[in-house]
């Protein structure tokens, strides 16, 4: 705040506020300016340049030359189409699924305890150990999940339904049309972050709310729509963003477990970016792909922003 | 800056924050009301006074401050080449006892690292770095061209004479040397010995014809636990770029010997895609990718799988788990014999401060005593001719020197710049092909009508679908 | 409540119990999966783990894997390099976060909205693109090779994640708390501190527990800043063990992976105690 007079202090204070509120958050601005908007206009300007990140006296001009390429570019395509894919089903399924064992969670059980643990630690454990796991659940001959699918197919042959005797199940990472629902299948189990912040939701519904549900004899379904969904509806915002915002960057599954493959079925948007970037040291073009993709999280999360305030219920206001 | 002090200073920076807190909790039980104003002020301007020196004394030191005076070399690889290098180090502080030599370890992620230390004009003073990447970085004249140095009278060397062709070539750009080649090695037949024994099916020769390659591994392709399914392979198909040796087997080039121009068309091109796509379909002596449960070394190890095409570089893992292996030669097909090989050299970037000093290390790292050492761990071969014996000699259940033999036949790889865009794009449609949703001649013309591929290098006049490449 | 149907409610509600125990039990197996074949692994001669079919347990156990996995590498100075990094950086973004939350939940300045667009937007370009500026500014405050390009960052915002998970929380927090302690005469600062931040432990304990796994497993920012083997967290320091070329030795990496995660596994059911208690909203518990 500058200049601030006393008398206009006394006049007007909505200017403490401001200078409090400005105060309080600048760590953050502090941040904002050094770390995040000084690199973000640097990869603005990375994006009208071709340059292969090693020399910086090999920078060169070349105008909007990077965004008509991608525009051109087939590959950008499909790595669009794929991620739109991935995204759309794997943040519904894997809010459903987070939502759900938080619930369980919230359950007075007895051990309650020990599965929130065990709940939470692929999130902890991740990495290698996890990855090979997939892996060998995944395998299309070996595979633990086609175990139990042909346990199944085979239960409902014996029923009398002649097609689940010849059924063969999917080929899962190694096929070009299962490889994304794989992953995602992947990733809805991987949702301990999310879990645990519809954990900490739940448990801030006052339960003076469900006391007088159940006076009113108000049934489980009716509770939860009425009472639960609109209580938590803040973290379901929460996660909802973070969750489009995240997937739409997915990227170190399909690093580490296809590489984008087969033929591209992954070739996920981050992807194709990191490989451009890194293994073809193309920074210029990196960059405008950045800066679409950026565009696009951006124009989705406003319209998750702009719908909230129509969902999103605060008690505070 | 030295690695102590990174520590002491956050330990330090702890220790004065328990203090204040222990203070601001002391001053506020004092005052019964609470926390008085002045005293969380003073802490607060304790804690932003100490964390501002914290932050800033890294950056006067280093601007103000002493240069690092250590010899910097960087490097990748597991636990065991770590291990390797700090013997090579050792030996050479015996020679140079004056000298501090600090090994810069990088696990992950190396060529972009060394990106960013020579892009910020602090990459360490020797750098050991591949082939694949190596035009492009070149390119960017951040490395120090080596053609003086190898030229002096005291300490310079003759790479033509002393080290495997292959290997000098792989890092002379335009007639001008970037790096002294440290070692490297070809893509081989490696072969599981027990399941040759169980299956009854003699050793590999000195010479033999892709014809008998494909006769031993029908006959080692079986059932034989009898549930139907076979459970023992003859080969494990690998990615595309350990197809070359039968490439070069079956008379075909992906590039032309400018590497400007795509040659991978013709019959002869067709042939040896089609070999590959019959190894599973006609012959089935290849297992699909879903057979294997974590990739293709995990059959071989557990002798489901007798063959495979890899380097040396597989050989301190099979080495570890006691795998009765050995090594074969490429076998020869209708083109003759060859197979690729791939380098490692150290290079010295170009804003080095300490040139004299690096050139030093170079030239003992890749002399004699240092490429023994190399020898010994066995997971590469010394590019250094004269370290030979001490590779053949230190594994004897291995023939490891018909890594030697095979230099005869070796070429290198059609690195260019665009390689990695390359690699990625051929390993696709290769794909494709393997699982049978394309043909040979069908991958052939995708691959010479492919976008990426058209943007960088001449490509043939396909002449539309369905025409014989 | 107990009346002639008692007894009928309460059947009713075990058997709820027992198919809520077997939703728990059933979903557990599938949650430990990598832990138990991770674990089983760490015991396994390196042949073994690529044994076929694939075995969770061998026997006899191969014990050494722990010594000499650990003997390898200065395993403990990767643990202590670890620690200081996490917990420095975890204290900071609990604090930085909490504050900027509160700014932006509680307080009402000019370009608030505005801001709190800045903040997402932060998250929405893929930070490949950022690595290069990062380093260059790093690099010229001197800071490379040294924890601050790890550390200084968590206690300037601690990130829109963390910040955003605050704001959410404390918007939720009813005006009239905060009304009636400004009638007390009490400042912001102490209203965030003395009110807010206790209110939210649960978000607090959240917040700390994601952000101290986070830091322990990560793996980008030491491995771009870093250059210094002794300097190195463990989650670098294992990937000696798992490389393209020149091995994979994964009965190692699985045994030290073990030992590097077990404080996390601690760490985690020990405080997940407090999420579960989380303190209600005062006033509206009844």
């Amino acid at each position: 705040m500058t200049g601030g007079s006393r008398r206009e202090l006394r006049a007007a204070p909505k200017s403490r506020e401001n200078l409090l509120g400005y105060l309080f958050a600048s760590p953050w601005f502090i941040g904002f300016f050094a770390l995040t908007l000084g690199p973000m206009v640097v990869s603005f300007l990375f994006a009208f340049i071709k340059w292969d990140g090693i020399n910086l006296e090999d920078i060169k001009w070349v105008g909007t030359a990077n965004y008509a390429r991608a525009a051109a570019d087939p590959d950008v395509r499909k790595a669009l189409v794929n991620t739109a894919y991935y995204s759309f089903l794997s943040v519904p399924l894997g809010l459903a699924a987070a939502l759900g064992l938080a619930m369980l969670l919230n359950q007075q059980l007895r051990g309650i305890s020990f599965f929130r643990t065990i709940f939470y630690m692929p999130s902890v454990i991740g990495g290698v150990a996890t990855i090979m796991m997939w892996i060998w659940v995944f395998n299309p001959e070996y595979g633990l999940l086609n175990d139990l699918l042909r346990g199944i197919a085979g239960i409902i042959a014996k029923v009398g339904v002649s097609a689940a005797r010849t059924w063969e199940p999917p080929k899962w990472l190694l096929s070009q049309e299962w490889a994304i629902p794989s992953l995602i299948i992947m990733s809805v189990w991987g949702t301990g972050a999310s879990m645990l912040i519809f954990l900490a939701a739940l448990q801030n519904v006052p339960d003076s709310l469900y006391e007088a549900a159940d006076l009113d004899g108000a049934g489980k379904v009716s509770k939860f729509i009425h009472i639960t969904v609109p209580q938590i509806s803040p973290a379901l915002f929460f996660n909802l963003v973070m969750g489009i915002i995240g997937s739409f960057q997915v990227f170190t599954e399909a690093f580490l477990m296809t590489a984008g493959g087969p033929n591209k079925a992954t070739l996920f948007y981050v992807l194709y970016l990191y490989n451009k970037a890194f293994q073809d040291f193309e920074i210029g073009y990196a960059s405008a792909l950045a800066w679409i993709l950026f565009i696009i999280i951006m124009a989705f999360t406003l319209l998750i922003i702009r719908s909230s305030k129509m969902w999103v219920y605060y008690a505070g206001e | 800056m030295g690695s102590g002090h990174t520590i002491s200073w956050e330990v330090a920076a702890w220790l004065i924050a328990a203090l204040f807190a222990i203070a601001a909790e002391a001053a506020r039980r004092l005052e019964a009301e609470g926390f008085s104003r002045a005293s969380g002020w003073l802490a607060f301007g304790f804690f932003a006074a100490g964390s501002l020196i914290w932050m800033f004394g890294d950056t006067y030191a280093y601007y103000f401050g002493q240069k690092e005076d250590a010899l910097r070399i960087s490097y990748w690889g597991s636990y065991r080449e770590h291990e390797m290098w700090k013997e090579i180090v050792a030996e050479f502080r015996k020679l140079n006892p004056g000298v501090r030599v600090k090994q810069e370890y990088i696990t992950d992620n190396y060529d972009g690292k060394v990106q960013q230390l020579l892009m910020s004009g602090d990459a360490p003073d020797v750098i050991l770095f591949q082939d694949e990447p190596f035009p492009q970085f070149v390119d960017s004249r951040k490395f120090q061209c080596l053609d003086d140095y190898c030229a002096r009278k005291d300490d310079g060397v003759n790479l033509d004479r002393d080290y495997w062709k292959t290997a000098v070539e792989s890092f002379r750009l335009n007639g001008k040397v970037y790096g002294i080649p440290i070692w490297g090695g070809e893509c081989m037949v490696i072969y599981n010995r027990t399941t040759f024994r169980e299956a009854g099916v003699p050793e590999p020769g000195e010479k033999w014809t892709i014809d008998e390659f494909l006769d031993a591994c029908k006959r080692i392709t079986a059932d034989t636990d009898g549930d139907g399914r076979l459970d023992r392979y003859g080969f494990i198909i690998p990615g595309w770029v350990y197809w070359l040796p039968f490439t070069y087997a079956f008379g075909a080039e992906y590039l032309d010997p400018s590497r400007t121009k795509w040659t991978l068309w013709g019959p002869e091109a067709e042939a040896q895609f089609t070999f590959w796509r019959d190894l599973r379909y006609k012959h089935h002596v290849s297992p699909f990718s879903y057979e294997l449960t974590m990739g293709g070394d995990t059959a071989f190890m557990t002798n489901r799988a007798a063959m495979f095409i890899s380097g040396p570089w597989a050989m301190p893992s099979l080495n570890e788990a006691g795998v009765d292996f050995d090594v074969a030669h490429i076998p020869s097909g209708p083109g003759g014999h060859g197979t690729r090989v791939t380098w490692d050299s150290l290079v010295m970037p170009t804003d080095s401060r300490k040139k004299e000093l690096a050139w030093r290390f170079i030239r003992f790292a890749t002399s004699l005593p240092a490429e023994t050492i190399v020898a010994k761990y066995q997971r590469s071969v010394p590019a250094l001719k004269a370290a030979r014996e001490a590779f053949i000699s230190v594994n004897p259940k291995v023939r490891t020197r018909r890594f030697i033999d095979a230099f005869e036949y070796a070429r290198i790889q059609p690195i260019t710049v665009n390689w990695q865009m390359m690699n990625r794009e051929v390993a696709s449609e290769t794909d494709l092909m393997l699982d049978d949703k394309q043909t040979p001649r069908e991958t052939l013309r995708r691959l010479a009508e492919n976008i990426h591929l058209k943007e960088v290098f001449e490509m043939p006049a396909t002449g539309g679908e369905g025409v014989r490449p | 409540m107990e009346t002639r149907s008692g007894a009928y409610y309460r059947v009713r509600r075990n058997a709820w119990r027992l198919s809520l125990y077997a939703l728990a039990f059933g979903l557990s197996f599938a949650f430990l999966f990598p832990v138990v074949w991770a674990f089983g692994a760490s015991f396994k001669p390196l042949i073994e783990v690529y044994r076929f079919p694939p075995t969770f347990f061998t026997w006899p156990p191969r014990w050494q894997n722990y010594p000499e996995a650990l003997s390898k590498l200065p395993f403990a100075a990767f643990i202590w390099n670890t620690f200081v990094i996490t917990i420095s950086s975890t204290v900071g973004q609990i604090l930085s976060a909490s504050l900027v939350g509160y700014a932006f939940a509680r307080l009402n300045w000019k370009g608030r909205e505005f801001w709190f667009l800045c903040l997402l937007a932060t998250m929405m370009l893929p930070g490949q693109v950022l690595l290069i500026p990062h380093y260059l500014i790093f690099k010229n405050l001197g800071w490379v090779n040294t924890y601050k390009p790890l550390i200084v960052p968590s206690w300037l915002g601690g990130g829109a994640f963390f910040i955003f998970l605050f704001r959410q929380f404390f918007k939720g927090i009813p005006q009239e708390l905060s009304d009636a302690a400004k009638i007390d005469g009490a400042s912001e600062l102490r209203i965030y501190a003395y009110i807010f931040l206790p209110l939210a432990k649960p978000i607090v304990i959240t917040v700390g527990i994601m952000s101290f796994i986070g830091h322990w497993k990560q793996f980008m920012g030491p491995l771009i800043y870093l250059s210094d083997y002794e300097t190195y967290p463990v989650a670098l320091g294992l990937r000696m063990y798992q490389q393209v070329e020149g091995g994979s030795f994964i009965h190692y990496l699985m045994a030290a992976s073990v030992v590097a995660l077990f404080p996390l596994l601690i760490l985690f059911f020990l405080s997940q105690r407090y999420i579960t208690k989380g303190l209600l909203l005062t006033g509206s518990k009844g």
